[in-house]
């Protein structure tokens, strides 16, 4: 890309300190997602809740050494880097036995994208300036179906129960809702709009591969390493979309047929 | 599945109940929910409005996850 954002970025030698804090937490959210999977949940939320803390800490330190451009952009790097282990904390909590597994979604997702939204208010304007709706409405109606091939490539992979039981329209079509939203939107606003865009400030071309890690490593609560490496790779694919058009519309809608697909419908269709 | 509803969070939601999630990992959410607004009342003088917007982001999910846990064990005792 070659943006006036981006041509207004500072020198990597300035960042030195950002980038150290940015790898440390990375390293700590992937520590605690090893956790969670070889422990339990309450050591990975331990873990979590502490570089929650930490990174608030490191917001109000960076602050008051940084000048005041730099302090802007620190302090909002640490706020995107906060969602990550709050991700984990709200997924571990949040589900209720009595709502619908895809309730569950809902519930996690509210107060996660509440959070996206609080992450979005802290960082330089002309960085949350990047138009959902601007580039051309083909190109980003081609990526958003991609989501359906991928869909059926997660499914394949893992195989979920069907967590509708019929094809009653009122539920595909709130499941759906919910999906799009929570999982579509959200998701992507906080891995590809988000973090991806602090990383590629931090790392340049780098911070793709390194959100698609991330955003792979979030994926190991399904224990099945074709699923991680399935992350990966789609994490890759859309962070190269949002790199190349510059808009997040399209990646949005992809996921959030990702998981219609994968949730609701070829488990109804294959199963 | 997804990065915030997994195979492993959705185990450990069927197979435990509210109860115990709540005061195990709910307690630790809730003890960082009060530094982090200790942390901020503390701050009110003498950071920037944009730095304690940083502790927003994780105050605000927190409040409402704060919220869903009362209200569900208060749902609870009445039943």
């Amino acid at each position: 890309m070659s943006s006036g954002v981006e041509a207004a970025a500072l020198p990597l030698a300035k960042f030195g300190r950002l980038r150290l804090v940015a790898l440390a937490s990375l390293a700590t959210v992937g520590g605690a997602e090893a956790l969670l999977v070889l422990v339990g949940p309450l050591a990975a939320a331990v873990v979590d809740a502490a570089l929650l803390l930490a990174l608030a800490l490191a917001a109000h330190l960076l602050e008051r050494r940084a000048g005041a451009h730099e302090a802007v952009r620190a302090t909002g790097t640490l706020a995107v880097l906060m969602l990550l282990p709050l991700l984990r904390l709200l997924s571990l909590v949040m589900p209720v036995r009595g709502a619908s597994e895809l309730g569950w979604y809902a519930l996690v997702g509210v107060p996660l994208l509440l959070a996206v939204v609080l992450a979005a208010r802290t960082l330089p304007p002309e960085w949350t300036a990047q138009a959902m709706f601007r580039r051309p409405a083909r190109l980003q109606a081609a990526i958003a179906l991609t989501g359906i091939p991928l869909g059926l490539v997660a499914y394949l992979i893992l195989r979920p129960a069907e967590l509708v039981r019929s094809a009653e329209p009122t539920r595909l079509v709130a499941g759906s809702l919910v999906l799009v939203v929570f999982v579509g939107f959200t998701e992507e606003l906080l891995f590809r709009g988000l973090l991806q865009r602090v990383l590629r400030e931090l790392f340049g071309s780098a911070g793709i591969a390194l959100a698609a890690a991330v955003y792979a490593v979030s994926a190991v609560g399904s224990l099945s390493a074709g699923y991680v490496l399935f992350a990966g790779v789609t994490g890759l694919f859309f962070g190269w979309c949002v790199a190349r058009t510059r808009a997040l519309l399209g990646v949005c809608l992809a996921h959030g047929l990702l998981a219609i697909g994968f949730v609701l419908a070829w488990p109804l269709l294959w199963g | 599945m997804s990065s915030t509803i997994s195979h492993l969070t959705r185990e450990f939601v069927l197979t435990r109940s509210y109860e115990s999630r709540s005061a195990t990992i709910g307690i630790i959410a809730i003890g960082l929910l009060i530094v982090l607004l200790a942390q901020k009342e503390l701050a009110r003088g003498s950071r920037t409005p944009r730095s304690l917007r940083v502790l927003d982001v994780a105050i605000g999910p927190l409040v409402v996850m704060f919220f869903v846990i009362v209200t569900v064990r208060l749902l609870h005792l009445v039943r």
